[in-house]
């Protein structure tokens, strides 16, 4: 068993009711929407129902699995207890409080904002408070995990951190920065107006400093996915991982590079400037440099693993896998999810083709295809290898699980490539319903009917994945060991010292910031232009 | 040592990007625009960095008589709306009460009622009879005796008074609920209610059904002509007479 496994648990699980609550309201969106669904649905209901599936599922159940992930990771890479784990307690109250607090206002119908609060728009202050608990609680997890990797540290000089422990601190270091964005924002803008303190707001502000959060968090999203690419895959596969170096390095491109591209989602924004917007393009291209070299990394790992297994020529590699894991079959259908994916991003940050699918269902899709798609599933292939150290129990009903992942995978595909489809016709995202008697996007029913099956396909392998995690845990107990990493075959070589610590990235990350970010905010304090009146969305104002 | 020079050269390949990109994104680019566009190169590159100035505005004619209110939805208007005061406004308010009753709910159908609409709304349509934007001999000679506050003081007191509005029976006809995207009709209810409201848009459930009609035909025919962006005009100009009808019906039956 692992150490702090009830605490680790505790996160996993509160993640997967979060799952487990959320993802059928997605599906119900889909299905209402739809030309299966007999007529619209109540407009206020679709909305308080958007702004739930997004609360709850982009920002409560990836910030529990990197924060449980994380506290694993400390307790098994770093093979000693876990320092402050009382604190771990408080953070993880003020996540589920938060949690609560948030899904309360929203199901009260007072804080139909969307998850992305969308300035002047202003909900409950009860909404915007229970999103910062969740924050300051996922802030104790960054402060004990930087913390404990320095306390490690010290005791080991000259010792290099263990790769998944390095990379957990660096998407801890990443979250603590974005996360100040809305922060800020929540704080500073919303809050107030929703308090009653104060009427106007700077709206080009607010999204200005929300973006600063919006894309980063989508790294802090994928971190744990990547870390589980670079050392559980290669052990489930049979083989080492091709370089812990490349790891490395990429863990820090991300972390810099990361967090300051935020403003490309305000290239349709009239309030920044256009050279920010093309400043920003050039830096989000960079992204694709740390992505490409971890597919690439991950993909060699996987070739070495199959020749080890006795795969021949060009691709016989590939048949040797052993495809029956969970884990390697979830690598290679989050390694597909992550190419579409990947490939619709160039597209978005690419200034001017970026107008073209701006705001259309492309988005939906590109965005479903990254996170539920690719990241997501490695969160279902770290539960299925954590469980029997959280629970003791080893996983029962190995081939339902990987139905799951195919059915997740599946499901995945049927809904978002109609979704691009649908978006480059021109179907704008975020409507409340389609009128389908209308001949000019009639042709676009069809397409809105596959994705609404896809949805009902993801609930399914949803409902299966559960049912997995609640077998095993309900199975016979069993010895299963400690929980291993996979072997770098770099790993006696020496390691430059930058890449052993955090601090000069960090500082790195916090420059580019300034220069991508500094005067897109400080033009709010002597442009005016964007100040308008707050509009509630609350019932009765 | 060999690792060192790549290093280098990696910064130095980074360093080289920002300002290649640098100079495309806040000069080259801006310089292109500046040329398609008219502007000088300093305002091209200032328009980049996000400094604009206010565009000149002189070229569109506007007679007087074209514009169709003088309320603007700025935070003057807003803040001198709030500086309301109901008492005040009840005593200068004493001579309306014979066309829109005593408690702002009128006798008559052709007068609407006033009690409890949002103030912004009275606000607004006093201050368009006062400069002659809405015409209505009766309307336009009692609101000339009024100055900026009173006219605020009178909807802060109209607005105070309990309202008859009820929310509505049966689900709005289709309309109300969706409007018509094919005929570019937005759905009358996302501004004046049940669904949503706007800033300066009446709530009018419970209103009298033969003002609304009134009103829908005015400004079907431009006679109403104070919509700030003719979205009302638009509207009902787009309407058969027969929806129009039936709106003002549903809008005001006496509801549940």
């Amino acid at each position: 068993m692992l150490r702090s496994s009830r605490l680790v648990l505790s996160h996993f699980w509160l993640a997967f009711i979060t799952f487990a609550g959320f993802v059928p309201l997605g599906v119900w969106q889909m299905w209402v929407r739809s030309p299966l669904h007999g007529g619209p649905a109540d407009p206020e209901l679709y909305y308080r129902s958007v702004t739930a599936h997004g609360t709850a599922l982009a920002y409560v159940f990836p910030t529990l699995i990197a924060m449980g992930f994380g506290y694993a990771v400390a307790v098994s890479a770093l093979d000693r207890p876990l320092r402050g784990e009382k604190l771990a307690w408080i953070g993880f109250a003020l996540v589920l409080v938060g949690a609560l607090m948030s899904m309360l206002a929203v199901a009260g119908g007072n804080s139909s904002v969307l998850y992305t609060f969308y300035l002047p728009l202003t909900g409950s202050p009860f909404y915007y408070l229970g999103v910062v608990l969740v924050v300051v609680g996922s802030w104790f997890w960054v402060g004990l995990m930087v913390y404990n990797m320095v306390a490690w540290k010290r005791e080991h000089p000259g010792a290099r951190v263990p790769l998944a422990m390095y990379g957990t601190v660096a998407n801890a270091l990443l979250w603590v920065w974005t996360s100040v964005g809305a922060a800020l924002m929540l704080l500073l803008q919303a809050l107030p107006v929703a308090l009653g303190w104060t009427s106007t707001v700077d709206a080009g502000l607010g999204r200005t400093l929300f973006s600063w959060t919006l894309h980063a968090i989508v790294y802090f999203w994928l971190f744990p996915a990547y870390i589980a690419y670079y050392t559980l895959v290669p052990r489930e596969a049979g083989g080492p991982l091709y370089s812990d170096r490349m790891g490395r390095v990429a863990f820090v491109l991300l972390l810099v590079l990361a967090m300051p591209i935020g403003l490309h989602h305000l290239f349709a924004d009239p309030n920044v400037g256009a050279g920010w917007k093309f400043l920003a393009s050039v830096f989000t291209a960079a992204v694709v440099i740390p992505t490409l070299l971890t597919v690439g990394g991950v993909t060699v790992s996987l070739e070495v693993a199959g020749r080890l297994r006795g795969g021949r020529g060009l691709i016989g590699w590939v048949r040797a896998l052993p495809w029956d894991r969970p884990m390697v079959l979830a690598v290679g259908l989050s390694l597909v999810m992550l190419g579409f994916g990947g490939a619709g991003g160039i597209i978005n940050m690419s200034y001017t083709l970026d107008s073209t699918v701006h705001n259309t269902q492309w988005i939906t899709g590109h965005f479903h295809l990254i996170f539920p798609g690719a990241v997501a599933i490695m969160y279902f292939a770290i539960a299925y290898d954590l469980w029997p150290h959280l629970t003791g129990h080893p996983l029962r009903s190995a081939k339902l699980a990987r139905v799951q992942l195919w059915l997740w995978f599946i499901g995945m595909i049927v809904l978002t490539f109609p979704w691009h489809a649908a978006g480059l016709m021109g179907q704008p995202r975020r409507m409340a319903y389609y009128d389908w008697s209308n001949p000019a996007i009639a042709a676009q029913g069809p397409l809105v009917s596959m994705s609404a099956i896809g949805g009902l396909i993801l609930l399914l392998s949803g409902v299966l994945l559960i049912v997995v995690l609640l077998r095993s845990q309900s199975g016979e107990k069993a010895e299963v060991g400690a929980l291993r990493y996979s072997r770098a075959l770099d790993d006696a070589s020496p390691l430059p010292r930058a890449l052993n610590s955090l601090g000069v990235w960090f500082g790195l990350m916090v420059a580019l910031t300034v220069v991508n970010y500094g005067y897109p905010i400080a033009q709010s304090f002597f442009l005016k232009n964007n100040t308008v009146p707050a509009q509630s969305v609350q019932i009765g104002k | 040592m060999t690792n060192d020079r790549f290093g280098l050269i990696g910064w130095l390949l980074a360093f080289l990007i920002a300002i290649v990109s640098i100079v495309i994104g806040f000069v080259w680019f801006p310089a292109l625009q500046a040329n398609a566009l008219g502007l000088s190169w300093w305002d091209a590159i200032c328009r980049a960095t996000g400094i604009t100035r206010p565009a000149a505005s002189a070229s569109i004619a506007s007679s007087a008589a074209a514009v169709p209110t003088t309320v603007v939805w700025n935070m003057g208007t807003l803040r001198l709306i709030a500086s309301g005061n109901a008492e005040r406004g009840k005593a200068l308010a004493a001579v309306c009460a014979g066309c829109h009753g005593a408690q702002g709910i009128s006798p008559s159908d052709a007068f609407p009622n006033l009690a409890g609409l949002p103030v912004a709304v009275l606000y607004k349509q006093l201050d368009d009879y006062r400069t002659g934007k809405r015409q209505n001999p009766i309307m336009q000679g009692m609101a000339a005796a009024l100055d900026d506050q009173k006219v605020a003081d009178v909807a802060a007191y109209f607005a105070s008074l309990p309202t008859n509005l009820q929310s509505p029976a049966a689900a709005p006809p289709s309309l109300v609920a969706l409007g018509n995207p094919i005929r570019s009709i937005a759905p009358c209810g996302a501004c004046h209610g049940p669904l949503g409201f706007k800033e300066g848009a009446p709530s009018l459930e419970g209103q009298k059904s033969a003002y609304l009609k009134a009103q829908l035909d005015a400004f079907a025919t431009g006679a109403r002509h104070n919509d700030i962006n003719q979205q009302m005009r638009e509207v009902a100009r787009a309407l058969s007479a027969s929806e129009r009808d039936s709106l003002a019906e549903w809008y005001g039956k006496p509801q549940r």
